[in-house]
Order: C-alpha cells, then sequence, then structure tokens
C-alpha cells in the first residue's frame, strides 16, 4: 500500500527550487523529498505515545529513501523530474522525463490493477469495515484514471516539445507547453493532496497498530479498535473529501479528451453481481 | 426575459438509470430533456448522501453476511473451512438462521435472498471442477465481485452527476422541513428533507423549482399540495411541461413572488415567514 509513487508530490515542484540554488546532487535531492514527505506524513497526526515524532520521522525518511534507492525504475524518475524541473523549458530534458514517466505509469497501473484485484486481502486481514475497504478500492480506480489523464496529457506536451525543438513555429509552440503545463499543474496538485490523505491514513492505521518502529510497513493484522478515533473520523472524512474532489477532476478533464474515458478504466463485472444489486436497489428504491 | 426555473433530483433518478429500474425510461427521457433545453439541474446534498447512503448499506449488508458464513464454517468445521457437496446443508441451515427474526425486515431478507443465490451458484461452479473449495476462497471471489460492481455503479453515479447537475450544498432550515413533514404529511424524513433543500436553495437563487421524482407512493401523489407550497414535483416524463407552465403563469422570480404576492393562503403566509426570518427580517 505504501508504494512510493509520491514523486509527484508538490515538495518536488516547490522544493526543487530551493535545493537548486544550493547546487545539491540528485541524491541529496531524494533525501530531501523523502524527509519532506514523511514531514507531511507525521506532522499533525495523531500518534500513540510509545512513539517519538522525532523518531518516527526519521524511521519513515529512511524507509522511504530506502523505497527509492532500490527501485531501479522509481529511481530513474526521480532523477528525470529533478532534471526536468530544473529546466522546465529544456525539450530534451522534458523528452526524458516524459519517456520515463510512461514507462513508470505503465509500471503503475498494473501495480494498481493488482492491488484492485485483491482488495478483497483487507477483508480477511482486517477489521475495516466495508465503507472503508470500499474507499480504498475507489482511491486506486482513482488513480488509475488520473494516470489515463496523465499519460494524454503528456502526450500533448511532448507533441509541443518537439515542435520547440525542430524549431518550427518555436513561439507559438512554447507559449502552447507553457499553457500546457499551466493547466497540468493544478490537476497535479489535486491529485498530490488526494494521495497525500490517503497515504495519512494509512500510515496513521499503520502506526496505531504497530508495537516498534521495525513493524512499520510490515504486513500484520490491522485493527480499527486500536486507533485513535476522532483523528481516524477526521482523517477519514478529509481523504474521502479530497479523493472525490479529484474524482471530478479526473471525470471532467478526461470526458473532455475522449467520450469513452470511463470505460477505459472501470472493471469488468459479473452477471451474478449485477443482478444481486439491481434486486437489492428495487427492493429499497420501493421500500 | 424566461424566468429562472430549476430542477431537482431525486435519489430515484440515477439510481433507476444505474440498476436499470422500471423508471429507467422515463429517466432517459428526462435526461435527454436536459441536454435538449439546457435545464440548470441540480441534486442537493442530501440526495447526494443519500445515494451513498444506499451504497454503503448494500456493501455492509453483503459484508456483514459474507463474515458471518465464514464464522459458522469455522465453528463447524475449524480454522480455513473448506465446502464440499455434504456440506450444503450447512449453508441453507446459515441462511435460514439468519432469516429467523428478519420476518418485518424486508431490505435484510432481500439482501439474505440475493447473497444465498450468489453463494450457492459459486459454490457449484468451483465443485463441478473439484470435489471441495475453501469458504475463504469463494467468499473472497464474491467480495471482490462485489467491490467491482460497487465502483461501476458508484462511477456511473458520479458521471451522471458530472454530465447533468451539480450539487447544491445546502443545508434547508428546519422549519422548511418541518413543513413537509407536518403540514403537507410527507412520511420519509429524507423526502421532506430533500423538497426542502430544493426550496430553501431556490429561494436562496430566485429559481423556480422543479423537484423531479418517480416516487408516486410518497411524493407525487402529493403534488397538488407541495404546489400550493410552490414546489412543482413531476414525474421525469413531465418535467419539461412543468418549465413551461411555470414560464407561462408566472412573471417575477420565485423569491420576489413570494415577497409581492398577495395571496393569503396558509402557505404562502407561512413562507414568506420562514424567508423572512431567514432574510434577517424579524
Amino acid at each position: 500500500m505504501f508504494a512510493v509513487d509520491s514523486y509527484q508530490t508538490k515538495f518536488f515542484q516547490e522544493q526543487v527550487g530551493a535545493v537548486k540554488k544550493k547546487r545539491e546532487t540528485v541524491s541529496s535531492f531524494n533525501e530531501f523529498l523523502t524527509r519532506e514527505l514523511s514531514v507531511q506524513l507525521i506532522r499533525e497526526l495523531s500518534i500513540p505515545s510509545r512513539f517519538s515524532r522525532a523518531e518516527l520521522g526519521n524511521f519513515v525518511s529512511r524507509y522511504l529513501l530506502n523505497l527509492i534507492e532500490r527501485n531501479a525504475l522509481v529511481k530513474k524518475v526521480a532523477d528525470a523530474i529533478y532534471e526536468y524541473f530544473n529546466s522546465p523549458e529544456d525539450p530534451q530534458k522534458f523528452k526524458n522525463y516524459r519517456e520515463k514517466v510512461m514507462s513508470f505509469s505503465s509500471e503503475k497501473e498494473k501495480v494498481l490493477n493488482k492491488m484492485l484485484n485483491n482488495i478483497s486481502f483487507l477483508y480477511f486481514t482486517s477489521d475495516f469495515s466495508s465503507s472503508l475497504i470500499n474507499s480504498f478500492a475507489l482511491f486506486l480506480l482513482t488513480e488509475l484514471g488520473f494516470l489515463e489523464y496523465f499519460k494524454f496529457a503528456l502526450e500533448r506536451l511532448k507533441v509541443r516539445a518537439l515542435y520547440m525543438k525542430k524549431g518550427f513555429r518555436k513561439t507559438i509552440a512554447k507559449r502552447k507547453f507553457k499553457e500546457y503545463i499551466d493547466e497540468l499543474m493544478p490537476k497535479l496538485e489535486k491529485y498530490v493532496e488526494a494521495k497525500l490523505w490517503y497515504l495519512k491514513l494509512m500510515f496513521f492505521i499503520d502506526v496505531w497498530n504497530s508495537e516498534e518502529l521495525n513493524q512499520l510497513f510490515k504486513p500484520k493484522r490491522l485493527s480499527l479498535k486500536k486507533v485513535d478515533q476522532s483523528a481516524y473520523l477526521f482523517l477519514f472524512r478529509n481523504f474521502r473529501q479530497n479523493m472525490r474532489l479529484l474524482r471530478r477532476t479526473i471525470y471532467l478533464e478526461g470526458l473532455r479528451v475522449n467520450r469513452n474515458f470511463f470505460e477505459k478504466y472501470i472493471p469488468e463485472t459479473s452477471r451474478r453481481a449485477e443482478l444481486a444489486w439491481s434486486h437489492l436497489v428495487r427492493s429499497i428504491l420501493s421500500s | 426575459m424566461a424566468l429562472k426555473v430549476y430542477f431537482f433530483v431525486d435519489s430515484c433518478i440515477p439510481l433507476s438509470l444505474i440498476f436499470d429500474q422500471p423508471f429507467k425510461r422515463e429517466v432517459e427521457k428526462f435526461l435527454r430533456d436536459v441536454e435538449k433545453y439546457g435545464f440548470q439541474c441540480f441534486m442537493s446534498s442530501s440526495v447526494y448522501q443519500e445515494c451513498e447512503n444506499l451504497f454503503s448499506r448494500i456493501n455492509s449488508l453483503i459484508d456483514n453476511t459474507l463474515r458471518g458464513v465464514i464464522a459458522r464454517f469455522e465453528k463447524e468445521k475449524g480454522s480455513d473451512p473448506k465446502i464440499s457437496r455434504n456440506d450444503m446443508l450447512i449453508l441453507e441451515d446459515f441462511f435460514g438462521s439468519r432469516f429467523w427474526g428478519r420476518q418485518g425486515q424486508r431490505i435484510e431478507q432481500e439482501v439474505l435472498r440475493a447473497i444465498q443465490i450468489w453463494f450457492v451458484e459459486k459454490v457449484e461452479e468451483k465443485l463441478a471442477k473439484q470435489e471441495e473449495a475453501r469458504v475463504s476462497e469463494i467468499s473472497r471471489e464474491i467480495f471482490d465481485e462485489n467491490i467491482k460492481l460497487f465502483l461501476k455503479k458508484f462511477s456511473l453515479f458520479e458521471e451522471l452527476s458530472i454530465k447533468y447537475w451539480n450539487e447544491a450544498e445546502i443545508e434547508p432550515d428546519p422549519a422548511l422541513v418541518r413543513v413537509f413533514e407536518e403540514n403537507v404529511g410527507i412520511k420519509n424524513p429524507n423526502d421532506s428533507l430533500h423538497l426542502a433543500s430544493a426550496l430553501h436553495y431556490s429561494w436562496e437563487n430566485d429559481a423556480w423549482p422543479i423537484f423531479v421524482t418517480t416516487d408516486y407512493v410518497d411524493i407525487l401523489i402529493k403534488s397538488p399540495m407541495l404546489r400550493e407550497w410552490l414546489i412543482y414535483c413531476s414525474n421525469p416524463l413531465f418535467a419539461v411541461y412543468w418549465f413551461h407552465e411555470i414560464q407561462d403563469k408566472f412573471n417575477v422570480g420565485f423569491s420576489k413572488y413570494i415577497r409581492k404576492t398577495e395571496r393569503k393562503t396558509f402557505q404562502i403566509k407561512t413562507l414568506k415567514f420562514i424567508f423572512n426570518r431567514l432574510a434577517g427580517m424579524y
């Protein structure tokens, strides 16, 4: 659940400038962003008294950094992002960034589909309510939708970048490129915001279900009975709200791009399930 | 200048369409009208919440029943139990015991029936290929099918919301809700909330409200009475005609009409009082 695809987070965009000024290396950039992500995860989060906030922060940063360093593809993407956001108008940097992100997106799609197909695993390893499990499933589907849109946006930018490189109508292409980037950024921010709430919620449940630091991120039976209830409700509400905003954005954009946008990532359903639900809705509506 | 008219959809409008319910064709016709005439359509927060609750309710009923099946088999056969032809009667006993004591709970009974068929078909499908099957595996497959269906239907629901209507975020004044509960005699508290939301939102936006529903039993049957309270309730087939009716009948906006009308009925006086209070005039 804690796959670090947070390379798309706003910390990257916001903080790259600061890193650039300091002329730091790519690896220190990765350290920087994992530190930032862990700060975002832990800040204002209710945690059990057995953990100290500083220790937890260090542990999470180290864990995330390790995750990036170990995954060659994620590392390449992180490098490409670092280079691209240092010179966003350089078509070559963009090309490199796009290629890496596209290949990462395909991988990510496979992972998300796998997770979606195995979401019922949570029924057997937790006491989560169906509303929480379904919300997680909905978030995975939302991410798939976002990837679909993101790939389209990058494809569109690629064409402009090619024009810029070849010098053909260079000024117009440059302006369009910037316009598309400006259009993409708010959507990216919404995604990052929603993803952050998702990660926060998962992390929160994980922390309250861990007795020691080294139990964090390890498979275990998760129980909502162990968590701080009011904090949980707050996180769950915010997660749902941000997911809804993101879904709305994706739908609006998706439909603008392609009328059949939905069909592209909605899962196949069984006839039996269709019949059961239809029957149930009928009895509820007529009750 | 044309008067502002807002259409408010009831929960049965999206649900009929998504779940192939009997009123589907009427709803489709209404949505064609919305596109054709560019009507301004809304779904109040309370209706949105009701739809969301319906999804959760079905999910949690299915979830609880499946967990119950697993627990029953664990009790009978120990951990990670398997099911064979000889165990089918445990299933019957489980569902039978669940029906017991739920005589008045029609929906819960329907859920049990639906899952019973679902489960038995699934087991027989498995047992056609092998001697016995894991109960957890069967339950898991049903959970998966259920989640996928939820995702599909919920996405369709959201798609409709984006294509055809905006959310009217409103918490209606409690006095308006009471009007529908006590004066009109709407039995379902949710319906009173939906109608009050439509009326309140329309007043805030100076638009005439048309509430579109397929609910004859609780709402449409009271249409004439509801019109006295200045809310027009319509079957989706005829909503467009109510739009024209309002355009022909009135020559001022909704809020202005309430303020200026010389009609002295109890309903108008009550509405005037409530809306004046909301406007801070008392």
